[in-house]
């Protein structure tokens, strides 16, 4: 009888079951620690580097992009063991290798002086051997161990770009312009197969007129996309981007028309914060966040100042300082080269 | 007195057609952009002829040597023709030039720099209602080049653009760009992170044509 049972306590209240992790398992365990740890030191080193050559209002408000981390192992037995185990799970699962550096990566890297350093989200580590690694280590090189006694298995190297950029903290519908101001730009930038250059691109051929009727009387506007029209809009937090268009009326909302283009097509919405619609010239009252076509060369008329549920309403009568009138029409232009100057006969 | 001086440039950011074309004279502190007429085949060469020449001190006014070299590019790069945008960061104040539709503004931080950055002044570009130059070097029209002087006090930064990036940021996006310097005496890194921030802005803005910004920045202490 053993000693527990013989004072009355019970084996199987106390019995604690350890699992041993594999070799295989406790290799990756320490292996994906000491690369955090190196990649993590190679990324501070050269931000630590770069960064003095800037002020700090710059990296504030900018970031740096991780370009490349090259990991080599110090010696042959280390660089055997990492091929090993890479290989053996690339047999099993052939993204294997990417998503053990996954791990391995963290997405964002800062130093001490507030610099950031961003990690793509498509990057991928890369494993070089170098000349240590096919050497083995002699008997005094065993023992090349950091300050606090662990052994050094790997060197890392880093290398960055930037500063760029980092993007604005902006209002949602600030943000929400940004995002279709940039995804304009994004269709300009990206010419379709069949277009020989940019200005065969869609948007590149179009401006927007905008003819406006309220206190002022009429005034004519040629702008380019995206396209905000209300009152006081141009101070009501819209993004860099986005041309703004003030109504001086009395029934008109702060932001009342947006006009975009999506795809190559111009389309016109009453945005969300909008509290009072508009009235088409064929009598439709506008649907809040509901996409209107622009078509090409064929203007719009609105009159400002119509409540949104008021799905009969018979056409607006009153001054157009009160109710005022936006007539949009897409024209198309020619972007044609910048012309020499010719001397007037 | 003393006076330090840093620049730096983005030019033909977006890799485009490149008839765009930057010149740095270090010594002398003189800093020109050409943007040649993208409508003649020669143009980049000429704007790349024209920034050299320009950036060197002349005994010459400029409006001598505007005629000289204007004859001198007529000869060299026929049928072609380049808008000219000049600094000059001198020891008895700026001297700013600009004939044709290229940007050129300048910045000033005052009352010691306590005060923000303000557009000081915004050189007048020869356009038409079309938008497009009247007058260019080495063109049938060259005429008239603008100038503007400024004492040798404070700091200054002046911003000059070819017309791409010029026509897509407005005054309030660059004295925002410009505020990060602050009172600090920026790097040569510093103004080329503020270039290439601000030919990106361009580009996200949907700028087709060449993108060249460059800036200077001076203190007369």
């Amino acid at each position: 009888m053993k000693f527990k049972q013989w004072l009355g306590i019970s084996q199987n209240e106390s019995k604690v079951t350890t699992f041993k992790s594999s070799a295989t398992d406790a290799f990756a365990d320490s292996i994906a620690l000491e690369l955090k740890g190196v990649s993590t030191e190679a990324v501070k080193q050269v931000l630590e580097a770069r960064e003095t050559k800037y002020m700090k209002a710059v990296l504030d408000e900018s970031y740096f992009v991780l370009d490349s981390l090259v990991i080599t192992p110090r010696d042959r037995e280390i660089a055997q063991k990492l091929e090993e185990f890479l290989t053996t799970h690339e047999a099993v699962d052939t993204h294997f290798r990417k998503k053990f550096f996954e791990q391995v990566i963290q997405r964002e890297y800062r130093s001490s002086r507030g610099s950031l350093v961003r990690v793509p989200a498509e990057f991928e580590v890369t494993v070089q051997l170098g000349q240590d690694s096919l050497e083995s280590l002699s008997a005094e090189e065993g023992f090349q161990v950091n300050l606090k006694g662990r052994r050094i298995s790997f060197f890392a190297e880093a290398s960055l770009t930037g500063p760029l950029k980092r993007e604005n903290t902006q209002s949602p519908m600030a943000k929400a312009m940004a995002q279709v101001a940039s995804s304009a730009s994004m269709h300009r930038a990206t010419p379709s197969p069949s277009a020989s250059n940019y200005s065969q691109a869609p948007h590149a051929a179009s401006q927007l007129e905008v003819v406006l009727e309220d206190k002022r009387g009429l005034t004519n506007h040629v702008v380019d996309f995206p396209m905000v029209i209300g009152r006081e809009v141009a101070t009501s937090g819209i993004a860099q981007n986005v041309n703004t268009l003030n109504v001086q009326s009395t029934y008109v909302s702060r932001n009342q028309i947006v006009v975009c283009e999506l795809l190559g097509d111009a389309y016109y919405f009453v945005p969300e914060s909008a509290s009072l619609s508009c009235q088409r010239s064929d009598g439709v009252v506008l649907e809040k966040l509901k996409l209107y076509p622009l078509a090409k060369n064929e203007t719009v008329e609105l009159r400002c100042g119509v409540e949104f549920n008021d799905s009969d309403a018979s056409p607006l009568q009153g001054s157009y300082a009160d109710f005022a009138l936006i007539q949009l029409r897409l024209q198309g232009i020619s972007h044609d080269k910048t012309p020499r100057p010719r001397a007037v006969p | 007195m003393t006076l330090s001086c840093v620049h730096a440039a983005q030019v033909n950011a977006n890799m485009g057609m490149g008839f765009d074309a930057f010149y740095a004279n270090t010594s002398d502190h003189i800093f020109t952009l050409c943007d040649g007429a993208n409508s003649c085949p020669g143009s980049g060469r000429a704007a790349q002829w024209l920034s050299e020449a320009f950036a060197q001190a002349d005994p010459h006014t400029l409006d001598e040597q505007l005629q000289t070299k204007h004859t001198q590019m007529c000869a060299l790069f026929p049928e072609t023709g380049s808008t000219l945008v000049r600094v000059h960061v001198g020891q008895d104040g700026l001297a700013l030039a600009s004939l044709g539709d290229s940007f050129l503004w300048l910045f000033q931080k005052s009352w010691g720099g306590w005060a923000p950055w303000r557009c000081i002044e915004s050189m007048p570009r020869d356009i038409d209602a079309k938008g497009h130059p009247t007058q260019l070097v080495g063109s049938e029209v060259c005429e008239r080049l603008h100038l503007r002087s400024f004492p040798p006090q404070g700091r200054y930064c002046a911003v000059l653009m070819s017309d791409g990036p010029g026509l897509v940021i407005s005054e309030k996006q660059l004295r925002q760009r410009i505020s990060v310097i602050g009172k600090e005496r920026p790097n040569i890194s510093d103004l080329e992170y503020l270039c290439q921030s601000l030919a990106q802005d361009a580009s996200d803005a949907g700028c087709n044509d060449d993108i060249s910004v460059a800036m200077v920045w001076a203190h007369y202490q």
